[in-house]
């Protein structure tokens, strides 16, 4: 900005010069530039003006003092700029600068070591394996769960425990066991009278006296109300009833006998849809009669399955709890135990008999197919018109 | 997904500096591997209407304005973006195949792509999906002055203000960096392309003759400048002549294209002062002690650091190397992907 055409004014200096100063190999590009300069009888001052530098900077070059330089991209185009201002070949006097400063311009592949050596491993490759792992690991476990499902062989949880890969898996194996084996002990008579002997009489006079007191009470308070709304007030009215049953059981007796009486007053009780029906004191005296005659309907609402060929059945009663389970064969014969009312599948409905307190039960009419799916109560079964067993 | 990343352990990590004029590919531990023109020339078959890649780069480029009714000669790129998806996919596609062209295996490299800092979301996007498309595992983006900077070895990293002022192909680009980040940047779609653009509109107000853009171009090379040297230099060239529509051959002067390119290089500059007028003032201290850096190809052009000098009155200098800067820079960057605390990457 000082002179309107500054090279052409160096240049014109640089013309009366016989020869321009040879580059020494041994000496910096600083000195070579200084030595140019000198020759041209230049300040450094004036040097410093026309590459807008601070001649402090300009010196520093001179000096080859690259300490209070900037970074070598700097350098390397203040040594260009003031080698054209010259007319000196500005290349040699930047290839002698890198040569003299190789991190000046590092070559590629050093900076690639450099920061290759700086970087952290890479961690992709302990990922991916963990990944894989867990993948196998998740992927087994689901295999494995899913063949407990269906069922394998006994043969197969023999040998389980011990080639079992996981410890939480055995547990699970060991939970999952009385799952899908049938209640196998059933089959045997000793185990069938055990469970039965829960329903005989003797045994459960408390629980089945609350329960028909229950209907007594609902019956017997006369209000009509059809539903069984709160099982408290119930069971309270019922304790209230059970005491005047209990009064009554004298009188009543001679209502026992008939199945069909006990069979309306547990219907009122638990599915009360028809009050109509009832007139309240003939059902409180019905009901009295129920609590009274217990044995003799228990006896009477035994469920007896015989099996005349190969059948496959499940049978579970009212708290879903499995009576009998599993594939039957011909000549078996089960006696149910449990509340009823049951719920019963049964795969060979041709090849089943039931008989409900000694009587037969028609199995043929509640099938489809071969297939019989229905709920049994055999407290219902004296009145099969109202109450037609439930197919699905 | 998988399968890429195995063909992954196979290729080159890449930055692509995918400009309007020149694609530049460098992988990582080898430099600079690829350079060429993006130009692609496509034929398209007369029976069945079919295209078909005919040539790309530098084949591509000598088919410029020289090809018959069935080929045509495009480039994929303008001002910094994609204005031709497919095509740029394509030639990535061929481009990335000729780096690893010695595989077996078909590449999937992780990629860099530099892109101008003005460019919009959309256009960000174009980019980076274009590069998946053509093979790439991976795409980063970096904006192009942090890749100059890097590349031309600038102390980005420093809490000092470096400013760069690259011109590309289609756009330049001026910024101010510190400690890794860009604190203002500046694009505009000013670059070598709208040099030759200047050129042929003033041979042909000038002389009444039409030259094709690589004709521009060639005058450009030899005797442009962007500054009052002390030699005139000459170049004959040849061109139609538009009233008599006969070629006809003349001289032009370094000082004619010159005052032809005055107006482009007055964008430019103007581009700069805006920059240091909105740089905070220790940033500018930073560059006014320093000087500001020029990259990108336009660099080349003769005394454009002396211009930018005389109307600033900073100093310049001109990177090593300017055209591959910003691929190198790329490169590095690249490199440094893995390390933590390094944010040299372009949101998107």
């Amino acid at each position: 900005m000082s002179s309107p055409n500054p090279p052409s004014d160096i240049a014109s200096t640089l013309s009366d010069e016989p020869s321009a100063p040879a580059p020494n190999a041994s000496e910096g590009p600083g000195a070579t530039l200084a030595r140019a300069r000198a020759a041209r009888r230049l300040s450094v001052v004036r040097i410093a003006t026309e590459l807008r530098l601070t001649p402090e900077v300009v010196e520093a070059l001179e000096h080859d003092d690259y300490a209070r330089l900037p970074s070598p991209v700097f350098v390397a185009g203040y040594l260009r700029s003031y080698a054209r201002l010259l007319d000196l070949d500005p290349q040699p006097i930047v290839t002698r600068f890198h040569q003299r400063h190789p991190d000046a311009e590092p070559p590629l592949p050093r900076v690639v070591a450099e920061v290759k050596g700086q970087m952290k491993p890479r961690s992709g490759t302990p990922w991916l394996l963990a990944l894989l792992l867990a993948l196998v690991a998740g992927g087994g476990y689901i295999w494995w769960s899913g063949y407990q499902r269906s069922g394998p062989p006994e043969a197969f949880w023999a040998d389980a425990p011990a080639t079992g890969p996981a410890g939480t898996a055995d547990e699970d194996a060991a939970a999952a066991r009385p799952v899908p084996s049938p209640p196998a002990l059933s089959t045997e008579p000793g185990h069938a009278s055990s469970t039965d002997t829960s329903q005989e009489p003797p045994k459960s006079p408390a629980t089945r006296a609350t329960v028909d007191a229950t209907g007594i009470g609902a019956n017997g308070d006369g209000a009509g109300s059809p539903s069984l709304g709160s099982r408290t007030s119930e069971i309270e009215t019922g304790g209230r009833t059970g005491s005047v049953t209990g009064t009554d059981t004298s009188g009543t007796t001679t209502a026992g006998p008939f199945p069909s009486v006990t069979a309306t007053g547990s219907d009122t009780n638990r599915d009360s849809g028809d009050p109509a029906e009832q007139v309240p004191g003939e059902s409180a005296g019905r009901g009295a009669g129920t609590a009274a005659s217990a044995a003799v309907i228990d006896d009477g609402q035994r469920v007896e399955i015989a099996f005349s060929g190969p059948c496959w059945v499940d049978i579970r009663d009212a708290s879903g709890e499995v009576q009998l389970f599993g594939e039957m064969a011909d000549g078996d014969r089960e006696i149910l135990g449990g509340e009823p009312p049951y719920s019963l599948v049964i795969g060979n409905a041709v090849a089943t008999e039931i008989r409900v307190g000694g009587q037969p039960f028609d199995v043929n009419a509640v099938a489809r197919g071969n297939v019989a799916r229905f709920e049994l109560d055999p407290q219902q079964l004296p009145l099969p018109a109202a109450n037609a067993p439930t197919t699905d | 997904m998988f399968f890429r990343r195995i063909r992954g352990l196979f290729s080159n990590d890449l930055s692509i500096d995918l400009g309007t004029a020149n694609t530049l590919i460098y992988a990582r531990g080898q430099g600079v591997v690829l350079n060429e023109p993006s130009v692609v020339a496509i034929r398209q078959d007369n029976e069945s209407g079919r295209k078909s890649v005919a040539a790309v780069g530098e084949a591509a480029k000598q088919m410029l304005g020289r090809t018959p009714q069935n080929i045509t000669a495009i480039r994929p790129m303008k001002d910094g973006v994609i204005a031709d998806f497919t095509v740029t996919e394509k030639m990535l596609q061929y481009f990335l195949h000729k780096v690893h062209q010695t595989r077996m295996i078909r590449p999937s490299p992780r990629v860099l792509v530099c892109v101008p800092c003005g460019s919009t979301q959309v256009e960000r996007r174009a980019i980076k999906e274009s590069a998946a498309g053509a093979g790439a595992r991976e795409v980063y983006l970096i904006d192009e002055p942090m890749a100059a900077a890097v590349g031309a070895g600038l102390p980005v990293h420093e809490p000092r203000g470096s400013m760069v002022l690259d011109i590309g192909g289609g756009t330049s680009e001026v910024a101010v960096m510190s400690l890794n980040g860009i604190v203002f940047s500046n694009s505009v779609r000013i670059g070598g392309d709208t040099f030759d653009d200047a050129i042929i509109s003033y041979v042909r107000r000038n002389y009444g003759t039409f030259i094709g853009e690589a004709t521009a171009e060639r005058i450009k090379h030899r005797i442009g400048s962007a500054f009052p040297g002390n030699e005139v230099l000459e170049i004959e060239v040849k061109g139609r002549n538009l009233s008599e529509g006969m070629p006809r051959s003349f001289t032009l002067n370094s000082n004619e294209i010159l005052e032809s390119l005055q107006e482009p290089l007055m964008g430019i500059v103007m581009a700069v002062k805006q920059a240091l007028e909105q740089t905070p003032p220790e940033l500018g201290a930073d560059v006014a002690e320093r000087g500001i850096v020029l990259t990108g190809g336009g660099a080349l052009l003769r005394d454009f650091d002396r211009l930018i000098a005389e109307e600033t009155g900073l100093p310049v200098v001109v990177a090593e190397d300017p055209l591959t800067c910003v691929a190198r820079g790329g490169g590095k960057a690249l490199e440094m992907i893995g390390q933590r605390g390094i944010d040299l990457f372009s949101s998107d």
